[in-house]
């Protein structure tokens, strides 16, 4: 959810909104938005699993050292959804784990 | 303190974890580090030096001061491999520090 | 690429190194991880107090962008959205926007990285819902989101409890600050009583027993020294982890300055000398890098670095330099030794 009044900042100024697809469902997002408060502002929590126990995963430092909010943008596997801006059209998945450099026959 | 605990969030390595090592001689960060996995995860102990380190001094009664900090090594954040590894104008990482290694005598470089 | 003075972080510190730098006419780039410029600053609303004068009544955000604005009639280079991952071998930087990298030769560097939260544990402080109490503030004031409807926080520091104040201003519903030791370790009185307006409640000698929810927050179990054996249960959707900062000290690290331990001044940082240069000739350090303290020890290590950035690329000092680095050390003496004396002692016990 939005704060749309703030006491010190104001009122939230119309920016333009933008798109992205997260699993395949469109969100709208404000531009000049993380991808992370993104999805935040859209009630998902959840960005990715652990590599090793497979545990739920989502926004931790916001700053982009602990790596917590891994998430594959636009076919790219492990980027910080706390330090990438969102993009109109912009494809967003969980993170599921390691990537899988065998998928493809030169990586990513 | 629930043994399981999770300290290293990137390795998922718990406070048993450290216990372990440190039962096993573990002084330092970098002997608990050689010996789980821990710090060693995608964000290279950026989130769990000082919890480790801090629960390593209570272990081994020591203070923090005397719990040296691990070697941080480059690159300081994640860099695709292609990048690292590319072979641009502007010269790459791994390229150039194989150019500027001094090779061993009857070796080419 | 070359420059004469290279920035790493441009934070309220790097931009006030890049002013004394470049206000002097000598070449000056900042580097910065993210896409703007003013660091940590981008998202505090209160007024930065105590600043020196110039910066007086200045809101955190504002003060970022003073700092900034000021720097514009001169030819600083920004390369934002870069970060710094290394060292080659002759000494210049690694500097990587994602794409490829960047090799920057500097005659000298001030180091501005500033600090990170540290965390604390307990079982669940990985679920989704757990952020830094830094994170939490970056959600409101510069996304401009709820983290969650209702939260609780886990430390009490001048920094947990002013954000906590801000997020109660926002009409987030926080149910209380849970601190383990039996005192709060915020040390600035206004912040304190600006809390207590509030009604939340600063619960001591409380620790977090487990966080728990199906793939994100949603109760916390605390148990609390003073009634032991009870375990009480917390319907909450968002926790705050304050675990109090550190220097960054990868930078430090790959550039083989050697560390010291200081617990005053955040723990382990860089060894420096009354120039701010690190034991490693040609490396300032400054700000929360050089130990962490208020935003105006953080803005004057800044400017202090910068002057003696420019004496190392003029092989010396001047008087004018000298007596404006002076009217800097004063004032950092005058705020830091009011507000904190322990950390002003520490600094002076480790510059030697």
């Amino acid at each position: 959810m939005e704060i749309v009044n703030h006491p010190v900042l104001g009122e939230l100024s119309q920016a333009k909104t933008v798109t992205l697809y997260f699993a395949g469902q469109p969100l709208t997002a404000r531009e000049g938005q993380t991808v992370a408060a993104a999805l935040m502002m859209n009630g998902i929590y959840k960005f990715g699993k652990s590599r090793k126990l497979l545990q739920a995963r989502g926004l931790y430092c916001a700053n982009g050292r602990c790596q917590s909010c891994l998430m594959t943008i636009d076919g790219v596997e492990h980027i910080r959804a706390c330090s990438a801006l969102v993009r109109d059209g912009m494809t967003v998945e969980e993170n599921t784990g390691d990537p899988d450099i065998r998928r493809k026959p030169h990586g990513n | 303190m629930d043994k399981s605990t999770i300290v290293c969030r990137c390795e998922e390595i718990t406070v048993e974890d450290i216990a372990s090592a440190v039962s096993q001689g573990a002084e330092t960060f970098d002997d608990v580090k050689r010996l789980t996995r821990c710090g060693m995860g995608l964000c290279q102990a950026k989130t769990c030096r000082i919890v480790i380190s801090e629960l390593i001094a209570e272990m081994k009664a020591k203070s923090a001061a005397d719990i040296s900090v691990p070697r941080l090594r480059m690159p300081l954040r994640p860099v695709p491999i292609g990048v690292l590894a590319a072979n641009t104008a502007s010269g790459s990482f791994v390229r150039s520090t194989l150019a500027e290694a001094e090779p061993d005598e009857g070796q080419e470089k | 690429m070359e420059t004469e003075v290279l920035i790493l972080g441009g934070g309220p510190s790097g931009l006030a190194a890049a002013y004394e730098v470049a206000s002097r006419g000598h070449g000056v780039m900042i580097v910065d991880e993210a896409w703007a410029l003013g660091g940590q600053l981008r998202q505090q609303t209160q007024i930065i107090d105590p600043i020196p004068a110039p910066f007086t009544g200045l809101r955190g955000f504002q003060l970022a962008e003073t700092l900034v604005e000021r720097l514009k009639e001169f030819p600083v280079e920004y390369l934002l959205k870069h970060e710094f991952i290394g060292l080659f071998a002759d000494g210049s930087a690694g500097v990587s926007g994602g794409e490829k990298i960047l090799r920057i030769s500097a005659k000298c560097f001030v180091v501005a990285t500033g600090a990170a939260e540290s965390a604390r544990h307990f079982p669940g402080w990985t679920l989704p819902g757990v952020m830094t109490i830094g994170a939490a503030q970056i959600l409101i004031n510069r996304e401009r989101i709820y983290p969650g409807k209702t939260g609780l926080v886990v430390g009490s520091s001048d920094m947990a409890l002013e954000i906590t104040r801000q997020m109660h201003d926002v009409g987030i519903n926080v149910i209380g600050v849970v601190e383990p030791t039996s005192q709060i370790l915020a040390k600035d009185g206004k912040i304190v009583s600006s809390l207590q307006e509030t009604g939340i409640p600063v619960l001591l000698q409380t620790e977090v027993v487990a966080v728990s929810g199906s793939g994100k927050v949603e109760t916390v179990l605390l148990s609390s020294g003073n009634k032991p054996g009870v375990e009480t249960d917390c319907q909450v959707d968002f926790v705050c982890i304050d675990g109090g900062r550190h220097p960054i000290l990868e930078p430090f690290s790959i550039m083989n300055c050697p560390l010291r331990y200081e617990k005053e001044l955040g723990g382990w940082l860089p060894s420096y000398n009354g120039k701010l240069q690190s034991t490693n000739s040609g490396i300032f350090v400054a700000g929360q890098a050089a130990g962490v303290t208020c935003q105006a020890g953080v803005v004057l290590t800044g400017a202090i670095a910068g002057i003696n950035a420019v004496d190392y690329l003029e092989n010396g000092t001047a008087e004018a330099r000298e007596s404006c680095k002076q009217v800097y050390w004063d004032e950092l003496k005058r705020i830091e030794s009011t507000q904190t004396p322990e950390v002003w002692q520490a600094r002076m016990s480790h510059m030697g």
